[in-house]
């Protein structure tokens, strides 16, 4: 008997796995070029984590099949270079140094103070000096998917840059809707890694954007681990648990959802609550492939030669493109609605907001309890020294 | 009055003169915007395109049925036809005629004489003559969507609606059955020419102005150095159509380039004994569209040319003599050596034959260069119709192809260029700190008055003037709204303008301001 319903579950298992792939719906996204822009706000020796962070993201996008011809990368130091590296040229997001990010074949197109709000927004806007040369143009279409990748120090709605100026969640979502105005997008996909860094995408009204932040409001964001011959803390968790899930996708990977990139990391991994929006996407998000905005997989359609020379024997030579090359997207509206597009428009899809299943556990809670007594003490301490001073100073009077 | 009173009425008279100075640089210079005249042009419709036919019937055709009976059932089945097929932006007007035609053509079978035998008769070369003279006249080429569509039976030529490459004459063969049933049918494969323009496959660009890359792309040297009679063929298959289009539609310029050896990285193929495309039995390799997606990594198949143009490249991949023969795999088993990469460009492999030489002449280049000119159709955006013979390999886009190209594109990009001068008004709007030059104030006047000219054209039915009008208007547009003077970061609203000259006036003013009340107290 139990035998018997061993087999039949096996049996179904396997009728499933037979049939399931093709009731699955088309994943396709209508982008044909990848585009890819990683920004490094910050700039002293102690934010080296930052560096490292875009650099290992750039050296991802690389090897998944995005060239550098369309990768903006943007470094607000040299940390390379810097005094303090005790292996000059060199940058490394580990501790056991298993890999030089900073290599002969990194391409920075803005670096140390060319990386400020004003030249981010013009890239994002497309609004150059005409002496701006094409490398730092984000020169993209209505067919391109963008990585749009930022890590830095941040707070509520701004992320900081060069410890001197803010750019506002506002001015990206601006950006982002004047980018979608024109045109210049197909989809974007909107990382950010800073404290605080989901608010950076509260004020987001252009359709077809998924955004991926690493902390909530009132969370900070963390490192992952301090390297002792460097001397500072060299990746931050939110990259490290990204890399360890996104090495293990080979170029052309056409199964790995960008759902299930996003459940890889847990607030127990990161210590912090990652948040993961859709805004007004046409397509099912559940379907979104991460090589839809890592990679540069190409669609390809194939199609018949006519010959164009007579043939006296009558020979039809008509045929039709095949069928990927045929189906319009019935859900593109080719027809402007000629409206204020800058007030919150109606929205066709809601937003939809995943954040991680898993539940702030004890430890969580233990984190964050320590860093309120540890911030107490220290309010306590100086108080304490305070009047300290202050009884020394009135015996001394004495 | 004392020393002290003097100099502090002085000190605040000064103030008080250089207040207004003082204000009136910070205002921000906004020229002025046509705004009434831009949010009225942008609710208004587009004016429409009437496409003219003339349907004539060979009264041979008619010897069947009742004349007069049958051409007003034709002519209303014809008209509802053509509501079905009208868009947003086209309407159709339709006159039916039956014509005796002079010489007995039943007996044809060469398109291409039968063509110039219905030019003749009808005239046409007269109503061409005329129409030169009146471009020399206006220094213009004339562009007017009047198309002749002429129903002929002729039993020793296949079925079908044959479009000559030059033109607006289209004929229809019935065949051997001309009943009513066979005539509607056509005329329903016909209609879809109108809307053969499509989005699917079209090289999306902010303008129309293109470059084309012709690469050869040869993967393994070992053995062999290719050369190619680029153009010798360039000339033969594809210069006509490009200065036609050069002419009639955008500015298309072209580049070629070899690529000695090609490092692809992701490139996997699976050997095979079946029979290939040619039925020829023998080991052969395939790739399948599959690993294709994969294998097409843009850096690898990128030119080195550099120019501000959106590039289409057109490569001709040689595979390596261990590679070859090379094809790709079609599900349903079918070979094909041919693909394109939507926002890239089109490839076509090339497999060497033994006899072949390195050198690959004008012969040797004519399927890939054909195969370049089907791409191209694509790229613009030209669907090939069912039911359609296109018969002259001289001409890869017919005049009636390329009306509709302009057409199509004439109202996009109305469309785009009204739409755009929205979102700027809108934009501005929204900053009222901003400053706005003279030079955006110009282009948004220069985009409004070619929008005006090209609609008016439009309404004269001058759709060429109309077309070009358009495409500036685009352009005045696209400056007007990329100006690097719109960043909302470099301005400032008038609080904060106060909050940066406070600090350096306030602790001046006030010891000044307190001596006067004292002063003033003394009193």
């Amino acid at each position: 008997m139990k035998q018997k319903y061993f087999s039949c579950i096996l049996l179904l298992c396997i009728l499933l796995n037979l049939f399931f792939p093709t009731c699955l719906s088309s994943r396709t996204s209508q982008h044909n070029n990848n585009w890819a822009v990683i920004v490094c706000s910050s700039r002293f020796w102690f934010n080296y984590r930052h560096v490292a962070n875009a650099l290992s993201f750039y050296h991802t996008v690389k090897r998944l099949g995005i060239p550098d011809s369309n990768i903006i990368l943007m470094l607000a130091d040299d940390w390379a270079c810097n005094a303090r590296n005790c292996f000059p040229g060199k940058i490394f997001n580990n501790k056991d140094h298993n890999l030089n990010l900073y290599g002969t074949n990194v391409e920075i197109d803005y670096r140390g103070y060319e990386v400020n709000v004003e030249n981010f927004l013009r890239l994002l806007t497309g609004r150059h000096e005409p002496d701006v040369p094409r490398n730092k143009r984000l020169l993209t279409d209505s067919g391109s998917n963008i990585l749009v990748y930022l890590t830095g120090h941040g707070g509520n709605e701004f992320l900081k840059f060069q410890d001197s100026e803010e750019v506002s969640s506002k001015d990206i979502a601006d950006a982002f809707e004047q980018m979608y105005q024109k045109k210049r997008y197909n989809e974007i996909l909107f990382i950010i890694e800073t404290c605080q860094a989901n608010t950076l995408f509260n004020k987001f009204y252009s359709p077809n954007i998924a955004a991926i932040g690493c902390s909530e409001l009132g969370e900070n964001s963390y490192s992952h681990h301090f390297d002792s011959s460097i001397g500072v803390q060299v990746i931050d968790s939110f990259t490290y648990y990204s890399l360890n899930f996104l090495n293990n996708i080979k170029p052309g990977d056409s199964h790995t959802t960008l759902e299930k990139y996003f459940n890889s990391m847990t607030p127990k991994q990161i210590r912090s609550q990652p948040r993961l929006e859709f805004f007004q996407f046409q397509r099912n998000p559940r379907e979104v492939l991460v090589s839809d905005f890592f990679g540069s997989i190409h669609d390809v359609v194939s199609h018949p030669i006519y010959d164009y020379s007579f043939q006296n024997d009558n020979h039809n030579q008509n045929g039709n493109i095949d069928a990927n090359g045929e189906k319009e997207n019935a859900n593109r509206n080719d027809n402007f609605q000629l409206k204020n597009q800058f007030q919150h428009r109606d929205k066709a899809q809601p937003n939809i907001k995943i954040s991680n299943q898993f539940q702030h556990n004890l430890e969580d809670e233990a984190i964050e309890l320590s860093d309120n007594y540890f911030r107490l003490g220290m309010i306590i301490l100086i108080f304490l020294i305070f009047f300290f001073a202050l009884i020394e100073k009135i015996i001394t009077q004495k | 009055m004392n020393t002290t009173l003097k100099v502090l009425l002085s000190v605040f008279f000064v103030i008080l003169c250089g207040s207004p100075i003082w204000y009136h640089t910070m205002t921000v210079h906004q020229t002025k915007l046509p705004t009434n005249k831009l949010l009225n042009l942008s609710s208004s419709a587009n004016p429409k395109i009437s496409i003219q036919i003339k349907l004539l019937f060979d009264e041979q055709i008619l010897k069947t049925q009742n004349k007069d009976p049958f051409l007003s059932k034709v002519k209303k089945e014809v008209t509802k036809l053509s509501k079905e097929f009208q868009q947003e932006f086209l309407t159709f007007q339709i006159n039916t005629q039956a014509i005796k035609l002079k010489k007995d053509y039943n007996n044809m079978n060469d398109p291409k004489k039968i063509t110039k035998f219905l030019e003749e008769s009808l005239s046409f070369h007269k109503e061409k003559e005329n129409q030169k003279e009146k471009e020399k006249e206006n220094n213009t080429e004339m562009f007017e969507p009047k198309y002749t569509l002429v129903l002929l039976n002729i039993p020793n030529l296949s079925e079908g609606i044959y479009l000559p490459p030059t033109g607006r004459l289209i004929w229809i063969n019935l065949g051997e059955s001309t009943n009513e049933d066979n005539l509607l049918n056509n005329l329903r494969n016909f209609f879809p020419i109108f809307g053969c323009i499509t989005n699917t496959t079209k090289f999306t660009t902010q303008t129309d102005d293109l470059h084309l890359s012709f690469i050869l792309l040869n993967q393994d040297p070992r053995g062999r150095v290719l050369n190619w009679e680029f153009e010798e063929a360039f000339n033969y298959y594809l210069q006509p159509t490009l200065e036609k289009l050069n002419k009639r539609f955008s500015e298309i310029t072209f580049d070629s380039e070899m690529i000695a050896y090609a490092d692809l990285e992701h490139f996997r193929v699976h050997k095979s004994n079946e029979a290939n495309r040619n039925n020829e039995k023998g080991v052969h390799y395939s790739i399948s569209k599959k690993t294709l997606r994969r294998v097409i990594q843009i850096g690898e198949w990128s030119s080195s040319v550099a120019t501000n143009k959106p590039v289409l490249r057109f490569i001709l991949f040689v595979p390596g003599q261990k590679f070859t023969p090379l094809f790709i795999n079609k599900n349903s088993g079918k070979n094909r050596d041919a693909f394109i990469v939507p926002g890239i460009g089109g490839i076509s492999i090339h497999n060497l034959n033994k006899s072949e030489t390195q050198l690959l002449n004008k012969n040797d280049l004519r399927r890939s260069f054909l195969v370049f000119a089907n791409q191209m159709r694509l790229f613009l955006g030209i669907k090939n119709l069912e039911k359609f013979n296109y018969y002259d390999p001289s001409n890869v886009i017919h005049d009636i192809e390329l009306d509709m190209l302009i057409l199509d594109t004439l109202i996009k990009n109305l469309n785009e260029a009204k739409h755009s001068l929205v979102s700027l008004h809108t934009l501005i709007e929204e900053l009222p700190y901003m400053e706005i030059p003279e030079e955006i104030g110009t282009h948004i006047q220069n985009a409004i008055n070619e929008i005006q000219f090209s609609e008016s054209n439009m309404k004269k039915k001058n759709y060429k003037s109309a077309y070009f009008s358009s495409k500036r208007a685009i352009e005045d547009c696209n400056r007007a709204f990329f100006n690097p003077s719109i960043s909302s970061q470099l301005y400032f609203e008038m609080q904060n303008r106060f909050a940066i000259y406070i600090p350096i006036f306030l602790p001046m003013l006030a010891p000044l301001i307190t001596k006067l009340f004292k002063q003033i107290s003394s009193f």
